[in-house]
């Protein structure tokens, strides 16, 4: 089972990241939870691109032609694409919980429930 | 949104569970699809497609043959796969378009404020000798930096979004140390500007190629003395002259990503800073 | 240049939007001008493909960067390898129906939304979110698919939190946005798990290797789950009252678009890539469907009597969006009910692909009639200062032309001819009734609620006594809104007086398209 550690781990960081995603109240902490799940799954796609003993896929400097083994390249240009977005995501999402704080003075979910019906 | 705990409790049970059973069927760790010998009997001239059985496997045969570059990595993000490069600079300008929306208004609300400055550094009074010429020490190397690794994006691990986010970091750190927020209106002007100027370069040398196709690598073969250089199979020390388009896409997406998430530390910066009736005015 | 419209349905927008501040910085009228003509292109540019796509029943595949745009795989290999985007007829259906929506908001927004300086960002995002819509709806690359899911969501919920100085918007956005991160994650890891089987994301290559194992079943269920989530389909739907209604009023027209769209990505990925209608180690597709029809019967359930208590206009008309969306689920998973049904497809072709055809026609006239009532509700808001219905009486006096627009919007959702809404319920009820008349009556059932609700907005809201003192804003009605209002009235009542040529020419195309044996 050695060989399942890294799988493990993805599973458990998506765990602590939903755990948290459901049970903490502050906006901000909401936002870092997110951020977790999302580094589970960047690890997720780096681990099927795994070949242990290879290189990364570049030429420059490289060993030799007759022992060369690289790593597969599509997943790492979907890592990177993912941590834009991520990146994205939680600047949007923490620049909408400022403009929320402004307006409605907490960041407590429990509190802003009762926003949503008014008048 | 938080909804009763049974429930919540339910889909977390869940979804751990799923995910347990499916990494216990996922190919294990280490032996992905795909060829093992995937560089056999390989002729350096021409692209072939013995031994690959994969989407990868043709890539790391084939990859630096028909396009010109020693990274691979870089040849998918900004060559078989540039359509998705192109969504997520899309994205990234899109988050920068938002924040910039969103905060307009409370941001033309906040006066002003002229920090305390010490007159022969222009810093902060409060910072530390340290601080003051350690940042202007470091923020030239860090650019250099930046750029170099946008410069070699097809060389060595590096690129246009690596290198710009490098350079951003330059950009924090001149906010934290001296808070030069004073000129935001010009900066915006400014750097939206160089912004666009990137992504339009980005998918303006997309449309270059609409003749074959969009997003075509035409200066991959095109002449040795502009980024067309023939590279043969194996080790070789990098030549930046090589690779056709790649340094081109590279480098406007280091412009474009630069600016847009210095664009993004700016704003949310400015709006943190105290008002003005807390700080001494100058 | 034919072939190359895939891209350009793209690229086009994706440009104008890049360039949009430094135009923006020329003078207000050019910029207006350029996204006009940009919306009338891309327009153009998709009724130009219907005789092609459509009534030949040709599908054009694009490969972006490749030597020779239109051969798959390159020569001697089996598969792709570069992006592929496909045009298809359900693609083109969905096309239409978000570039349509799109011109009419846009029209309606010109009046709508102040000219300030932050209305060069509202039209970017704007084009942008067409850009998502149509991204997602032409590709057939599985993290082409993602990203522009991407694209469009981080774009509706900045558009949601437009109104940044009154208490509720960000706070909807941020909603928005946490359940759009949430499904878009769990999305990627159904497609991580597609990778780690067949090496390869294109949708038709996993399509002919599928091997419907456990992996493959799993895969499905993240994948489906977080789509049903950002369609609105009960018991994910949480979100939507809060965010239509805090939204601006074109926004949540095209919120209703963006939420089709999600739910078309739904309906791909369970038959484009999911389905096989010969083999019978497929998944089990009389269960399947009978879950969408669940789904389907509890969202039209559940959506319309919580709408008919609601006092807030925006809210009540967003829980019908829920209602509506379940008609949809109804109609298609009867079909995949029947699908593969023990009797070789009798069954299936006697009342299975009538109901499919209504159900995905309803999704057009949905987007239709849905977008004409969303905008009239900017008016009436507009109008009043306020959503609450206790507060407004009488607007009928003044607006004439909205208070037309709304009742043929009402009864339209309600199911009445000559409307659109009518052509496609009718389609449903035929079809359900066949496969369990239960089924049928709760659709009319629910029907009939659906007039009762929107008979008491108009109630509240048109008729009675003219009150000029609670008017707010008493300047005559613009053209811009007026202009978009019109567009899709007069689309609601062309759908419904002759919906045959419609259904001919778009949806059938669009039902073969998705269904491919039998």
């Amino acid at each position: 089972m050695g060989n399942y550690f890294l799988y493990v781990t993805v599973v458990l960081l998506i765990f602590i990241g939903v755990t948290a995603l459901l049970y903490k109240k502050n906006l901000i902490k909401i936002v870092i939870a997110l951020n977790i799940v999302e580094s589970g799954l960047n690890l997720f796609f780096l681990t099927l691109a795994y070949r242990p003993g290879g290189t990364a896929p570049i030429f420059t400097l490289a060993p030799g032609l007759e022992e060369l083994k690289m790593v597969l390249p599509t997943p790492q240009a979907l890592i990177l694409t993912n941590i834009v977005i991520g990146f994205a995501t939680s600047a949007l999402m923490l620049t909408l919980a400022i403009m929320t704080y402004r307006n409605n003075k907490t960041l407590d979910i429990q509190k802003l429930r009762g926003v949503e019906d008014h008048d | 949104m938080k909804v009763g705990s049974i429930g919540s409790f339910l889909s977390l049970f869940l979804i751990v569970g799923f995910l347990f059973v499916g990494i216990s069927r996922l190919h294990p760790v280490g032996e992905p699809l795909g060829n093992r010998d995937v560089f056999k009997d390989r002729n350096s001239l021409v692209t072939d497609t013995s031994n690959v059985d994969t989407m990868d496997d043709y890539f790391l045969r084939n990859g630096q043959r028909e396009t010109g570059s020693n990274n691979i990595v870089a040849s998918v993000v900004f060559d078989y796969r540039a359509f998705d490069t192109l969504g997520e600079a899309t994205v990234l300008f899109l988050v920068v378009s938002s924040i910039s929306m969103l905060l307009y208004t409370a941001l033309k609300q906040k006066k002003m404020v002229l920090e305390l400055k010490d007159p022969e550094t222009g810093f902060p009074k409060n910072m530390t000798r340290i601080v003051s010429n350690g940042a202007y020490l470091m923020y030239p190397m860090i650019l250099a930096f930046g750029v170099y690794l946008v410069a070699h994006g097809h060389i060595s691990p590096g690129g246009g979004f690596q290198g710009g986010a490098v350079m951003a970091s330059g950009t924090a750190l001149l906010l934290v140390s001296s808070y030069i927020t004073n000129h935001i209106k010009n900066t915006y002007k400014i750097f939206s500007f160089y912004e666009s100027l990137g992504l339009t370069i980005f998918i303006g040398l997309g449309f270059a190629g609409i003749g074959v196709s969009f997003l075509f690598n035409f200066l991959a073969d095109f002449s040795p003395l502009f980024l067309g250089r023939i590279i043969n199979l194996g080790p070789n020390p990098g030549f930046l002259n090589s690779a056709g388009i790649l340094p081109i896409l590279s480098l406007a997406i280091g412009i474009e990503v630069f600016f847009g998430l210095s664009i993004i530390l700016v704003s949310l910066f400015h709006l943190s800073r105290k008002e003005e009736n807390t700080l001494q005015k100058y | 240049m034919i072939k190359h419209i895939p891209i350009l349905l793209i690229a086009i927008p994706l440009l104008a939007a890049f360039m949009l501040p430094i135009i923006g910085r020329i003078g207000i009228k050019v910029r207006d001008l350029v996204v006009l003509m940009v919306l009338l292109t891309v327009n153009f540019l998709l009724f130009y493909i219907i005789p092609e796509v459509a009534l030949n029943g040709k599908v054009m595949y694009y490969v972006v960067g490749a030597v020779d745009p239109s051969a798959l795989h390159p020569e001697s290999l089996g598969f792709p390898i570069r992006i592929v985007l496909k045009i298809d007829g359900f693609s083109l259906f969905m096309g239409i129906i978000s570039a349509v929506v799109a011109l009419s908001a846009f029209l309606y927004s010109q009046s709508y939304i102040k000219n300030d300086e932050r209305k060069s960002y509202y039209q970017i995002l704007l084009m942008l979110m067409l850009v998502g819509m149509l991204g997602l709806e032409l590709t057939n690359d599985l993290f082409n698919f993602f990203v522009f899911m991407e694209v469009l969501s981080i774009s509706c919920a900045a558009l949601v939190a437009y109104n940044t100085e009154e208490r509720h918007p960000p706070y909807a956005g941020y909603k928005y946005m946490l359940i759009s991160a949430i499904a878009t994650s769990f999305l990627l890891l159904g497609i991580g798990f597609c990778y780690a089987q067949y090496g390869s994301f294109n949708m038709d290559y996993i399509h002919s290797k599928m091997q419907h194992n456990l992996i493959d079943k799993m895969a499905m269920i993240f994948m489906i789950i977080p789509l049903a989530m950002k369609a609105g389909a009960i018991p994910m739907h949480m979100w939507v009252p809060d965010t239509y209604s805090e939204a601006p009023a074109p926004v949540t027209a095209m919120l209703v678009t963006a939420s089709q769209a999600s739910l078309y990505a739904l309906f791909r990925f369970s038959f484009s890539l999911y389905g096989n209608p010969v083999s019978s180690v497929s998944i089990n597709y009389n269960t399947l469907g009978w879950i969408i029809i669940t789904l389907g019967v509890l969202s039209m359930f559940i959506g319309v009597t919580m709408a008919l208590v609601q006092h807030d206009v925006k809210r009540l008309m967003a829980f019908h969006a829920v209602s509506q969306t379940g008609y949809m689920l109804l109609g298609v998973g009867v079909g995949i009910a029947v699908y593969a049904a023990a009797d070789g497809g009798s069954s299936f072709n006697a009342y299975g692909k009538v109901a499919m055809t209504g159900g995905i026609f309803h999704i057009m006239n949905h987007a239709f009639y849905k977008g004409l009532l969303f905008l009239t509700s900017g008016v009436i808001v507009r109008r009043f200062g306020t959503r609450n219905l206790d507060k407004m009486i009488g607007l009928a006096h003044r607006d004439t032309f909205t208070a037309v627009a709304f009742i043929i919007g009402a009864m339209a959702i309600a199911g009445i001819p000559p409307f659109n809404g009518f052509a496609s319920k009718i389609l449903i009820y035929e079809s359900v009734y066949k496969f369990s008349p239960l089924l049928s009556v709760i659709a009319m059932f629910v029907s009939v609620l659906t007039l009762a609700s929107f008979v008491k907005v108009f109630y509240s809201a048109f008729l009675g006594p003219r009150r000029d003192d609670l008017i707010v804003d008493k300047s005559p009605l613009p053209f811009g809104m007026k202009a978009g209002m019109g567009i899709l009235c007069v689309l609601v009542v062309l759908l419904g007086l002759f919906p045959d040529v419609v259904i001919e020419t778009l949806v059938k195309p669009a039902v073969s398209a998705l269904v491919t044996i039998r």
